[in-house]
Parts: C-alpha cells; structure tokens; sequence
C-alpha cells in the first residue's frame, strides 16, 4: 500500500481524506489516476493540461521531490508515501 | 423581493443579502484565501456560479445550490494537452438567454471561452473565437491575457472582450465570430498603428437589455458608445474629469444612460478628488458626478468586475474597491452608503434580486 498525504484545504475541496492508504502502482502518475475514479475533481488540481504537476505545488515521494515533468515516470513502490504541499506563499 | 451582493474578493467570496437595499448582513468567505473573481446568480435556474482562481490548484468553476451555504468541488476547464495557452484564470461567468435555460459561458485567461449547454455539468471550448485570424493580435494586459467580459444580449447576440485582444461579436452562437473594434484608440501603439481591426485594451463593455444594440465600453483610454452592436463607435468620454476607468454599466432600461468611475490617467489610477461615479443620461453627451455618500479623497481603484446594477426600476447601483470597500445606492447613484469595509482587494461585485 501507498500512504498519500494531500493538503487538508484540498482534500476538502476535493471531499477526501487528508491521509489516504492507495493500492500500490507503478507510477506516480497512475496513483493519482487511480484517486480521481472515486474523487474526479482531484486530478486536474495537481496536474496541468500537458500532463505537468502545477507549478505551486510540491510532491514528494519519501524524500525526493518529483519535477514537474516526472508525474508519469515516477516509480512508486510498495509502502512508500506520497505527500502534497502547497509553495509557501505570502498575503 | 430580496437582493443579493456576490462580492469576489482577493481572499474568497462575500455574500451580502438585504430586503430594502440599506441594511446588508454578510456571510463567507467562500473559499477562504482564495482569489475569486467572478460569481453570478443564475437568474433562470437560482444556482450560484463562481470563478475561483487558486494560485495552487488552478482555476474552478465552482456551482451552489442553497445561495452560497455550500459549493460543489466545481470543474476544473482547459485546453487541449498541445495547446500553446493555458487556462489560469476564470474571469466571467454569464448565464445565456431564457430560451437556452441550461447554457452558459464562461470567459478565462489566456483568452478564450468556454461554453457549458447542461447547467454547468460540462464545458467545452468556443474554440473559433481563438481561432479567428486577428488571435495573433492579442497579448496580455496589466491583468493578464483575460477574455473578462461575455454578454449575453437578449437579441441572441453573444458580446466579447478580452484585455488586450478587444471586443468581439457572434451572432451564431459561437459559430464565428466579429471583431468589433472600429473607431477604438489603442493609445499603447505607435502614432499611425492606433486604430488596428482588434488588440485594444478594452476595460470593460456592457449592453443595455432594452436596446441591444446599444453598447458602452470603458476602454484603457477613451469611454465609447455604440448604437448599432459594436460595427462603429463614438468616443463620448472627453468632458469626463479623466476618461480612463475600468468598469462600465450600462442603464438597463434608458439606452441613454450609463455609469463609470473616472480616474485620473493611466500613470495615476486613483480618482482625482472624491472617489466619483459619474452618470450620464443623454447618451455622453454630458456627465454628472454622483458622489454623495462617497468619501472626498480616496487612492482606491475600482477594477473593471467591481460594478453592477440591481435591474430595479429605482436602478440599485454597487461597486467595490481595491481598498476593500464596498459602496450601495438605491436611487440611481445619487446617494451612497458604505455597506462594507476592510474587505480583501475587491475583483468583483455582481447584483441579483431574488424573487
């Protein structure tokens, strides 16, 4: 199982839980896919068009944080956690 | 009869309600932190709309059932995966015509709108407005590159404006579409380049409901008359205390009448003296100040959103300000009260009665 931590103002927004357990994929990419089944409204919140995590979020995988272009590439394995964060930001 | 005020500010959605349009209760934020720059009541079906741009999320367009207690997760719109522009900001909302009960559009940065014909459940792109020739001519205001205005004539007529890309016009719903820009000043240009087919920077437009061919427009520079749906305008802002502004409102029922905040210039973007709405009745070819009620010296901006009227025979008229007040008159703008204070950055004001 993989553990997601989402932001609690989103995973309100969203109506999920702000600490999630996901069965274990391959790709970060295909987790968050894999949310948006039950929760339609999350992916296109971190995920731009093009297939990019938006700019003023952060994801992290353990320790690594993934760039924005490596949503799809990825790779997740079993027990690992996944957290959002919103960039710090003023005002 | 109740009124409604959806106040979109800097940091989320402020919802004032009153019976007799002077004494206002307040509810929100909506959204908390959230800019949110538009929000409309559906006049057809009583479902709220609002624009809601997070600066970490992306921009929604969110829906409430119940006036504002609780919101939908809303839906996120965009363009295709290959597509040069992205949509990062939803700026207007506008319900369409009573024979189209489920339609509505939707105008975004960068430059484009969307269309929803199933109450909000789904939008697409109106992608010929993007597609029109003279697309190469736009490019960002001080604002972004935002299609801020869609008006929904009652003649069918679809009205458009982006900042700066100008005013447009579809008589096909959406099918193709016009560039309306004839006679308007795009003083940002070189001398002899100033009067190109479209990329003005228009502020804002509205069109009078009893006359749909009567427009007004608050361009960057210059107030504009239209009296035949945009294919010629007049500039009728010259005795005005300064002709640059952003929000513009149309009369509803006088073709006649309109109203604009003035500011000084482009380089001073405060009022000169009292924070004024100036009002006109003849068609502009004079104005009046209407300012009672309004404080004598203010540095405030009143962005081009932050202005509405109520649809009432004893015209309400609202507007807010980037220094977080919002102002109310029930007669027409000849008196005014301050109905709220210390608010975030007003983006937007939009009026309703709720029957």
């Amino acid at each position: 199982m993989i553990t997601l931590h989402l932001p609690d103002d989103l995973a309100r927004e969203v109506g999920m839980a702000p600490h999630t357990r996901q069965p274990a994929r391959q790709s970060l990419g295909e987790l968050l896919q894999d949310v948006a089944v039950s929760s339609p409204s999350l992916l296109p919140r971190i995920v731009e068009a093009d297939g990019q995590i938006r700019p003023h979020l952060n994801l992290f995988v353990g320790e690594t944080k993934v760039e924005r272009h490596k949503l799809w590439t990825t790779q997740l394995k079993d027990g690992d956690e996944v957290w959002l964060l919103r960039a710090i930001s003023g005002g | 009869m109740e009124f409604m005020l959806l106040v979109g500010t800097a940091k989320g959605l402020f919802r004032f309600r009153s019976h007799d349009r002077r004494v206002w209760s307040v509810e929100g934020p909506d959204f908390a932190q959230t800019p949110c720059y538009t929000a409309v009541l559906d006049p057809r079906s009583g479902v709220l709309f609002a624009g809601v741009n997070s600066e970490f999320y992306g921009p929604s367009i969110r829906r409430s059932r119940d006036f504002g207690r609780t919101w939908d997760a809303g839906i996120v719109p965009s363009y295709g995966s290959d597509d040069e522009e992205k949509v990062t900001r939803i700026w207007a909302i506008t319900p369409a015509g009573d024979d189209e009960p489920g339609t509505l559009y939707a105008g975004v940065e960068a430059s484009g709108l969307f269309r929803s014909v199933d109450g909000g459940d789904s939008w697409s792109e109106v992608a010929s407005l993007r597609r029109h020739p003279t697309h190469e001519l736009w490019g960002p205001g001080n604002g972004g590159k935002c299609l801020h205005t869609v008006l929904a004539a009652d003649d069918g007529t679809i009205y458009t404006a982006c900042s700066a890309g100008g005013a447009y016009r579809t008589k096909d719903a959406g099918e193709s579409f016009l560039p309306i820009n004839a006679g308007i000043e795009a003083r940002f240009l070189p001398e002899g380049q100033r009067y190109p087919e479209a990329g003005q920077c228009v502020h804002k437009i509205d069109v009078c409901r009893a006359d749909p061919a009567r427009l007004w427009m608050q361009n960057h520079g210059g107030v504009y008359r239209s009296d035949d749906g945009g294919d010629t305008w007049h500039e009728v802002g010259r005795s005005l205390p300064g002709d640059f502004g952003f929000p513009i409102v149309a009369h509803p029922g006088d073709p006649d009448a309109a109203y604009v905040i003035p500011l000084q210039s482009d380089e001073k973007r405060w009022a000169q003296g009292t924070l004024g709405v100036w009002g006109t009745k003849d068609a502009g070819a004079t104005w009046q100040p209407l300012a009672a009620g309004l404080p004598p010296t203010s540095y405030a901006t009143v962005l081009r959103d932050a202005m509405d009227d109520d649809g009432q025979d004893a015209l309400g008229l609202y507007f807010g300000t980037t220094s977080g007040s919002v102002y109310a008159s029930a007669d027409g703008g000849r008196h005014w009260q301050e109905i709220a204070a210390h608010l975030p950055r007003v983006f937007s004001v939009k009026a309703a009665a709720i029957r």
